[in-house]
């Protein structure tokens, strides 16, 4: 049998039906009872209280894994409305998930290392691959969350957390767990045995203009660039237009030009999506920036985006030795969803002409990403990410 | 040694100075080159800040069309699905969905009213359930807010004065809004509210263009939907008319059968028991004539043959009245054997010769070639042309022709009795096959009739599945015409 994957989706306007639909339609492709994992992504029109208990009692009360998204990502299209499951049967790799709620009331990082204790303690003494974690994006802090988890890995596997979104209203988000959609939890999920997995990063951002200097930070503010205050950098290229950074993640100066932070020694830059301007010219980051950090104003166009996706797609399955994945797993930044508009489909047939027809893909647009698949502490400080793609191809 | 080492230093400094004014000139140049690099990444920096500032309003032209041609495509969707609908009520059921998103507004109210009634809340997406009902009774308990839209206005957060906007935006919980009027081509129907409260949706004038293309899709589907509802409604009833005048056609016409045959059991009736004592009447007459119960005087004689006539006639009255009744009710039985017309012909003015004599009257007979026998009673058909024959004599004056004329197609024969008599008025024409009618005119005047016998024509024909009818000229003359069809014919018809 090896591993079999069935995806279902319904775009049906009665909630419960669209839950059912697509469980069913899943399951059919597995030409099985017995389902041993299901990812689920719905839209905000579905009520998920209602979605989640339809399809686990489909999956036959099995391990569920998802989130709200503000669009599904799909084989044959970007559904910006419907429900989505990805079911999993395999004999080779083993799945195991964990859960931990009400996160705004506990300690983060003592959360982040229950979440890692809880979802390996079941997992057992198996090869462990790769460890994903979905958490309510619009909670602050979730920084200590990781902190609990690389705490509790001790950076002997890969991890991905990405943070749930909804329609660009940042108003409530979704994690999902076996029977339960919860909102300000965390859910994981542990995959290993034998399998391989393959997992690249990529964004389509290059630096514009002159490169500047972090000269003052306090965690996720940036304080003071090249001597003066950091808004200024923005007011410069931009104007008057800059103001709209004030409105947040909703400013398209925050999602089409981040910031462009250079790692050390190297080409590469982590982009950090500006949220808000403090009345003193104060940029607000969704994570730390390091005190002198080369930072530089991004660009990128639906080409260079395009051209990003392509690459983490070929690298992947470069990962995998050119080997067909089982299947495969997209999780996008939100603000990919704006800057893509309707060339979003485009770019989803190019990462599935990379793969090849049949392979099974699903995915979801997040608030935040956060990875690590180096052993190398030092680029810790480099974990939380915005504006990326990240494709998981697992065989 | 002192000129050797003045020499010396005179080389060193020489060379030193050489070193230092080539390493000052390679200052200088480096210098210039970094002024000249630096003047060159300002200019870079200017020209990023250009192509930034270009790449923004790119992006916005682009988020602008996107954003339009996805309205367009939802606009294109929901029109199609709201066209294809006659019934109101189906319309706003097919717009109470997602589709209405696509068009760039995270919340949706689409009031209705009629005639200056309250506003009923037609559809709501995007707002809690349980604040649309509130929002319905907001609209209802102050009308003026949405009075100018109610007189065809378009009323947006981008041109409304500040108060106007905030009354909107505070009803509706939003940040930026739209109130369009749906009109039809002659009033407004009802009010599309559109709003947005997340900043990541931008109202701009095409969206305004939008939402009025949508509430013109739904003015134009909800005045077909209502002209289509009253041309319902009066096909409804005028079906309703129809079968009450159906049924009370039905019930009428049963009456009048009923009445028929009533008439029909009273005339057998009463003409058999008239019969039987008019018989002894003329029997004894006859008797009494013949004088074999004694000598009859002369004026007795000529009562008595008086007697005897008026008893024929009465009996030959009685007896069309009976053959009549019966072939109304069906009670003659028809005897359809193969006949040929001119033969029948023949026998009736051989029978008619006499009267035909009298007035000197010229009888023409026309043929046509191959005239086919037809399914007939004989008895009954010859009846019809002493009858019509008759007639003619009457009608015709002295010297006068009457001509009897058969034609045939594939299925029928036609005949026609033709006389150069009086003729017959118009007004006469339609009246002429009622029982006991009689036309009013000199001839009829002096010679006594029943007013039965073309009745009795028109009931035999009938009968035989023909057709009778009458054309005249006053002063010129009067032409009687009826079919027989040529095919056979097995039972007897009900008159």
């Amino acid at each position: 049998m090896a591993t079999r994957v069935g995806i279902g989706f319904s775009q049906n306007y009665n909630t419960r039906l669209a839950a059912q639909e697509a469980a069913e339609q899943a399951k059919k492709y597995l030409q099985s009872t017995r389902v041993d994992l299901a990812i689920v992504f719905s839209t905000i029109h579905y009520a998920p209280a209602e979605v989640i208990p339809v399809i686990y009692d489909i999956m036959n009360r099995t391990r569920i894994i998802g989130a709200s998204t503000p669009s599904i990502i799909l084989p044959s299209q970007v559904a910006n409305r419907g429900v989505a499951v990805m079911a999993i049967i395999s004999d080779q790799i083993r799945f195991e998930s964990g859960c931990v709620p009400y996160l705004k009331l506990k300690d983060k990082t003592e959360a982040g290392r229950e979440l890692v204790k809880s979802t390996l303690s079941e997992f057992g003494q198996k090869q462990r691959q790769l460890f994903f974690c979905i958490a309510d994006g619009l909670l602050d802090g979730l920084s200590d969350l990781i902190d609990g988890i690389k705490q509790e890995l001790m950076y002997n596997l890969p991890m991905i957390m990405i943070g749930s979104s909804d329609d660009f209203r940042f108003q409530q988000t979704f994690q999902y767990y076996k029977d339960t959609a919860m909102s300000e939890g965390a859910t994981s999920l542990v995959l290993g045995g034998r399998m391989q997995v393959g997992i690249s990063i990529q964004h389509g951002f290059k630096p514009i203009g002159k490169p500047r200097t972090v000269d003052k930070v306090d965690g996720p503010l940036i304080l003071s660039i090249n001597g003066r205050k950091a808004s200024a950098l923005y007011e410069q290229y931009f104007g008057t237009e800059a103001e709209t950074l004030k409105k947040g993640p909703s400013s398209p100066l925050s999602f089409r030009y981040p910031l462009g932070v250079r790692l050390p020694g190297s080409q590469q830059y982590i982009l950090r999506n500006v949220l808000g301007v403090l009345d003193g010219g104060a940029l607000i980051c969704q994570d730390k920036v390091p005190k002198g950090a080369e930072v530089n104003i991004m660009i990128g166009n639906q080409a260079s985006h395009l051209e990003a996706a392509a690459e983490a797609a070929k690298d992947v399955r470069a990962q995998l030795t050119l080997k067909k994945p089982s299947f495969v797993l997209i999780f996008e930044s939100i603000t990919r969803c704006k800057l893509m508009g309707r060339g979003a489909a485009e770019e989803i047939s190019t990462i599935k002409n990379i793969f090849g027809d049949g392979v099974p893909m699903i995915g979801t647009f997040c608030l935040n990403q956060f990875f690590r698949f180096s052993q190398d502490p030092s680029t810790d400080p480099w974990l939380v990410q915005n504006g990326n793609v990240i494709i998981v191809g697992v065989l | 040694m002192h000129n050797f080492y003045g020499l010396l230093l005179f080389v060193i400094f020489g060379m030193l100075a050489l070193f230092f004014g080539r390493y000052f000139r390679n200052v200088k140049n480096l210098k210039a080159s970094l002024v000249q690099v630096s003047k060159s990444f300002q200019e870079l920096d200017a020209q990023a800040k250009l192509i930034l500032q270009t790449d923004l309003e790119l992006n916005k032209t682009q988020e602008a069309l996107d954003k339009r041609l996805n309205g367009l495509d939802a606009l294109h969707k929901i029109s199609r699905l709201i066209s294809t609908t006659l019934i109101e009520d189906e319309i706003f059921h097919r717009l109470n969905q997602p589709f209405l998103i696509e068009l760039g507004f995270e919340k949706f109210l689409i009031l209705t009213f009629q005639n200056n009634g309250p506003f009923t809340v037609r559809v709501d997406f995007g707002f809690p359930r349980n604040e649309v009902a509130p929002l319905g009774k907001t609209f209802n308990s102050k009308p003026q807010i949405l009075q100018p839209v109610k007189q065809g206005k378009i009323i947006s957060s981008l041109s409304a004065p500040k108060d106007i906007k905030d009354i909107f935006t505070g009803i509706l919980s939003v940040r930026q809004f739209i109130a369009t009027p749906i009109l039809s081509q002659k009033n407004v129907l009802g009010i599309i509210l559109a709003g947005n409260q997340s900043e990541s949706y931008t109202m701009t004038e095409g969206d305004e263009e939008v939402i009025a293309i949508l509430a013109d899709q739904i003015g134009h589907s909800l005045a077909n939907a209502r002209l289509f509802e009253q041309v319902f409604r009066s096909s409804q009833e005028l079906e309703r008319k129809v079968q009450d005048r159906t049924k009370e056609l039905t019930s009428a016409l049963e009456e009048v059968k009923r009445i028929s045959k009533t008439k029909s059991d009273f005339i057998s009736a009463v003409s058999h028991e008239l019969r039987t004592p008019l018989t002894s009447i003329k029997g004894y007459a006859s008797i009494l004539i013949t004088g074999k119960v004694g000598a009859v005087p002369d004026k007795v004689r000529e009562r008595l043959e008086k007697i005897n006539k008026h008893t024929d006639n009465l009996v030959g009255l009685i007896n069309n009245l009976l053959d009549i009744s019966r072939i109304e009710s069906g009670r003659v039985e028809m005897k359809f054997l193969e006949h040929d017309i001119p033969s029948i012909i023949a026998n009736v003015q051989d029978l008619l010769t006499p009267q035909l004599r009298d007035k000197n009257i010229q009888f023409t007979t026309a043929f046509d070639d191959a005239l086919p026998n037809v399914f007939m009673d004989a008895g009954q058909i010859e009846r019809v042309f002493i009858n019509l024959i008759n007639n003619a004599i009457k009608l015709t004056p002295i010297s006068g022709t009457i001509t009897a004329k058969v034609t045939h197609d594939s299925r029928k024969v036609t005949v026609g009795i033709a006389d150069t008599g009086i003729g017959i008025k118009e007004e006469d024409i339609k009246k002429l096959f009622t029982e006991f009618y009689r036309v009013e005119n000199e001839i009829n005047q002096n010679v006594k009739g029943t007013g039965l016998g073309l009745a009795l024509v028109k009931k035999i024909v009938e009968a035989h599945g023909g057709q009778i009818w009458v054309t005249s000229t006053v002063s010129v003359g009067t032409c009687f015409y009826f079919t027989l069809p040529t095919g056979p014919k097995t039972s007897t018809p009900e008159a």
